[in-house]
């Protein structure tokens, strides 16, 4: 078997950070723009208190116990097997650029092609497992 | 002080955490929430405890109380016309249907029997507010859902509905149009006022119908929200004494209209061998939010058909000469405007009837009418003691009694079903307090 | 100073049209939002049968204005103008229980991910920039550049990046408020959010896997070459749409807000400007999810047979065409969205869940091999992956009925301390208490009757 050669699309090799700049400009002004907007409405705005006013809105009643209590929120198995999807979809990306640039008819192919095949395969393996074990039903 | 907003600073009673939370199972992680009486979803004033388990709802405590005005009281004060204006007030989704009933409640204890023409009109009229009642239910649940637009589908209709009140009574919300024996007044003009309701059962209702149904029916996010939540077995049904559509859905086949008819629903109610007017029942055997839907939206194209056999041209050339009111038996029906002003007996009995120390002929008596309004069996019962005024009444709601099967409904489900429940109940909250 | 200057100057042609476009785009998203509330609203009225604003004009309450445009009421565009002029002045309420930091916190964090996630959106393709030079120094140095914010290589790993940041200002406003409404909204919000993002991660991918790069000029560039992806992948695009619903919290997956159950969700305790953020969030999130789909799907800023907005038109005019075009597209998907809302029930919190793992993301995960399979077969064509896509779809409806049985969808659950749905081993008997309420001679009860 001939060893493979680096695949790698010429644009992902260089990285430039000046390419990131006006990334920053847009972040400083939506940050700008978030902030001024706030502190204007805060400076602007009229302020009043009250005793029932400060209560956190319950239906008009007066809440019962409070919001910060342990919750059974029932998706905690979902965000994990959120995290063993996710990982699996960031590692496709890059093999998913290299594989569509790869000659289909060579060797290299057949080999990415099947190697991703069977991590998928493994993925699959811990979704049925998780379906049957009943993760996705949410009762 | 008598009254605080806070009533736990005065009476040192924390109403928030009386009796029906204290016997709880804590699993320590379970959530008490407010749902109502100001929420979006509870349409009027009610409540409802949730416990909480994620968002599966683990108990449920109905509460009422949030509307009360004493409704049943004010009837001890108020003579048997009056009142028609406080009936009306307590179902404010279909206000002519309580009217209506009211005064055939009235009417079968003093033993009037109304003209031709009264029956009729009654007739067309509470079935007109079958329909609205039952826009707006469904539009309602279409609301709860998310569906926005099927509310406003259906609110369009209630408007020519509102019309059609206008011009029979000059008040668009509440007609309180009613009257012992007969009704405020003539009907302005009967070419007119049956136009109106040509309009509106011919056009009107059954596009919202069909817009409704093309919306939301089929519509499988619909389907998923709605089949099989809130289920009530038949057997359920009849030992919570539900009445109406919500017990018809779960095919208990009870309709006042068919075992106990008054007005044209019954046979012969011309006494020249008229027959009741046709129709059917529709009775459904899921017992689900979905079947309830169906079960309104099926019971208001028997409504179009009622009415539409009403409006045939050889009755109303019949009913040309009928009076609305029942002069006969005159002592309840105020006269016409020209006796009063133009004869001593006229004047009289005008003055009998608008005094209130005198008139009112009543019998000491007590007697219960019953009629099958848009949401289930409504009655009253009239305990009267000759006097101008009932001695009591006390009137049998039909939302306060589909309401108490809201718990049972709900529990096991989800937060979310609970607005779907709550729709398909079409609770009416000023009928709980009365 | 001319030694500071001249280790700045000149300016790469990228980094210049990058400010210039970032400045620019900033201030055109934000104009076109207050129009979009306003489209929205028509929208709802048209649907709904009724009118919608049209009073409200720009007068503002000023006798002068008002004289001057003699009550004429602007079509009632002035709506979204008098509407943030109120919340500018409402009172900015926190309740006593919130989180001060975090109340504050979150509608910023909700905001500026949806205004930083268009950065790698090429809105008018490649412009050839002339050397910008006076006060006799090289300011900017000519050359070709992308009208894009930045033109970075990992591209679409940047928008994955940054949409899931979105759900942070969400749950954490939910949270903060300390109000259980407000908490549940978040909390519903976060579980859609990540479980919508794997789906939608996976329909990026099989589109990838056609262009073989991260970067969002090739792809648009490829398919100005070999037609538009929602031809050769419409399940990708079906997916995908609804995922960018998902993560804009829109209808019918807006549970995380879910007015009838939740009364405002997340921002149930919001007021004045602080809600208004969330709101312009929400609108920013929803054009920028359809500046995604555009660029994904539908060509980016290119039309069929116009010759101006192909890759190669360079000049000033292509590009403001270009631009043009990407907008028009970008509207028309958020006007989709509106249409969308205003038709369909809300679906339920569990159900938008279930439909994502037992639905979309198997059908995605299956795309994703599928595509992969065309490519070693060599057949990248649009009508073949169109007609494997068909294939796809006519092989998976019948598996999917037999693999998830949705019977089940809305079961009673049993739960300890109910009374109506109890726990077996504390069994209540809701059976009628009363002989005769089951009784044949009780009028009840009585067998059908004829009508």
């Amino acid at each position: 078997m001939t060893p493979l050669t680096p695949l790698m699309p010429g644009s992902l090799a260089t990285v430039s950070l000046e390419d990131y700049g006006p990334i920053l400009i847009l972040l400083a002004m939506a940050v700008t723009f978030a902030v001024a907007n706030i502190v204007l409405s805060l400076i602007i705005g009229p302020r009043r208190d009250g005793k029932v006013k400060e209560l956190a809105y319950e239906s008009g009643m007066n809440p019962i116990g409070t919001a910060r209590k342990r919750f059974n929120v029932r998706f905690y198995l979902i965000a994990v097997t959120f995290l063993v999807f996710d990982v699996e979809v960031i590692f496709l990306y890059p093999w998913a650029i290299t594989y569509a640039n790869v000659d289909p008819a060579s060797p290299e192919a057949t080999l990415f092609l099947f190697r991703v095949l069977f991590f998928m395969l493994t993925t699959v393996i811990a979704y049925v497992y998780g379906y049957r074990k009943g993760v996705f039903r949410f009762d | 002080m008598p009254y605080t907003l806070k009533p736990a600073d005065a009476y040192d009673v924390d109403v928030e955490t009386t009796e029906y939370l204290k016997d709880h199972v804590d699993t320590g992680d379970r959530w008490t929430l407010n749902f109502g009486p100001q929420h979006p979803a509870t349409h009027t004033t009610l409540r409802l405890v949730l416990e909480l388990d994620g968002e599966r709802v683990a108990r449920c405590t109905p509460h009422i109380g949030y509307l009360h005005s004493g409704f049943e009281k004010l009837g001890e004060h108020m003579d048997y016309n009056q009142y028609v204006t406080v009936v009306s007030r307590m179902n404010y989704l279909s206000p002519i249907s309580n009217d209506i009933c009211w005064h055939h409640a009235v009417e079968h204890l003093f033993g009037i029997d109304i003209t031709t023409r009264c029956k009729v009109i009654r007739t067309i009229m509470a079935e007109v507010g079958r329909i609205q009642d039952h826009l707006l239910n469904v539009g309602a649940v279409a609301l709860d859902l998310g569906a926005f637009t099927g509310f406003l589908y259906a609110f369009n209709v209630r408007e020519k509905i509102y019309d059609l009140y206008d011009y029979i009574s000059g008040q668009r919300y509440h007609p309180d149009w009613s009257r012992v024996g007969g009704a405020m007044k003539p009907l302005p003009d009967d070419g007119m006022f049956r136009k109106l309701v040509r309009n509106l059962i011919d056009k009107e209702v059954p596009r919202a119908i069909k817009d409704l149904e093309d919306l939301v029916l089929r519509n499988k996010i619909f389907i998923d929200r709605t089949a099989g939540i809130g289920e009530m077995t038949k057997e359920e049904a009849i030992a919570w004494s539900l009445s109406g559509p919500v017990a018809r859905a779960s095919g208990v086949e009870r309709d006042v209209r068919k075992d106990e008819p008054s007005l044209c629903y019954a046979e012969n109610w011309d006494n020249e061998g008229a027959e009741a007017v046709k129709f059917s029942v529709p009775v459904h055997s899921d017992g689900d939010v979905h079947a309830r839907f169906q079960v309104r939206i099926e019971e208001m194209r028997q409504a179009i058909k009622i009415i539409d056999q009403l409006l045939g041209d050889d009755l109303w050339e019949k009913l040309k000469d009928v009076p609305m009111d029942t002069y006969a038996d005159g002592k309840f029906v105020k006269p016409k405007k020209e006796d009063v002003y133009g004869s001593i007996e006229g004047l009289i009995q005008h003055f009998e009837l608008i005094m209130s120390n005198r008139g009112w002929d009543a019998p000491i008596a007590e007697g219960y009418g019953k009629q099958e309004t848009a949401n289930g069996e409504l009655g009253y019962y009239i305990v009267a003691d000759g006097g101008p005024r009932p001695w009591r009444t006390k009137c049998r709601p039909p939302s306060f009694i589909n309401y108490q099967t809201v718990a049972k409904m709900l529990e096991g489900h989800m937060l979310a079903d609970t607005v779907a429940i709550i729709g398909s109940l079409n609770v009416v909250a000023a009928e709980l307090d009365r | 100073m001319d030694a500071i200057l001249d280790s700045i100057f000149p300016l790469s042609p990228q980094f210049f049209v990058g400010a210039l476009t970032a400045v620019v785009m900033v201030h055109l998203i934000l104009g076109t939002i207050p129009l979009l509330i306003y489209f929205e609203r028509k929208i709802s009225a048209y649907i709904q049968d009724r009118m919608g604003p049209n009073r409200v004009g720009f007068d503002l309450g000023l006798p002068v204005l008002q004289k001057l445009f003699r009550g004429f009421g602007f079509w009632g565009l002035g709506q979204s103008l008098a509407d943030g002029l109120k919340f500018i002045l409402k009172e900015d309420y926190m309740p006593k229980g919130a989180d001060r930091a975090l109340f504050t916190l979150a509608p910023a964090l909700a905001v500026v991910p949806a205004f930083i996630g268009w950065a790698i959106i090429p809105w008018g393709g490649e412009f050839l920039l002339p050397t910008i030079e006076f006060f006799g120094r090289e300011w900017v140095s000519g050359g070709y550049a992308s009208v894009m914010v930045a033109d970075i290589n990992v591209g679409f790993i940047y928008l994955l990046a940054i949409a899931s940041l979105g759900i942070y200002g969400i749950t954490l406003g939910g949270w903060a408020s300390n109000n259980k409404y407000s908490f549940l909204g978040g909390l519903r919000a976060s579980a859609g959010m990540i479980s919508y993002e794997i789906p939608m991660g996976m329909t990026i991918l099989a589109t990838l896997l056609l262009v073989g790069s991260f970067a969002p000029s090739v792809i648009v560039e490829d398919q100005v070459r070999n037609g538009w992806f929602i031809l050769a992948q419409p399940i990708a695009a079906v997916v995908f749409f609804a995922c960018i619903l998902a993560e804009a919290n829109r209808a019918p997956f807006d549970n995380a807000e879910a007015e009838q159950e939740l009364v405002g969700g997340y921002h149930t305790e919001y007021s004045a400007m602080r809600f208004a953020l969330f709101f312009l969030a929400e609108y920013a999130h929803m054009m920028t999810s359809s500046a995604f789909f555009t660029l994904l799907f539908l060509g980016g800023y290119h039309v069929p047979f116009i010759e101006l907005t192909s890759p190669e038109a360079t000049g000033f005019l292509a590009v403001f065409v270009k631009i043009n075009v990407f907008f028009i597209k970008v509207v028309g998907l958020v006007c989709f969205m509106m249409v969308i809302r205003w038709t369909v029930p809300r679906i339920r919190y569990d159900q938008v869940l279930k439909l994502c793992w037992s639905s979309l993301i198997p059908l995605s995960l299956v795309l994703v091999v599928a595509t992969s399979i065309m490519l070693k077969l060599g057949a990248t064509e649009w009508w073949q992956m169109a007609l494997m896509n068909l294939v796809l779809l006519i092989a998976l409806v019948p598996t999917a009925t037999l693999l998830f049985n949705s019977k089940t969808v809305n079961k009673k659950l049993p739960m300890a301390g109910s009374r109506f749905s109890p726990l077996r081993e504390q069994d209540v008997s809701t059976a009628p208490v009363s002989r005769t309420a089951l009784d044949d001679d009780n009028p009840f009860n009585k067998a059908a009757r004829p009508v």
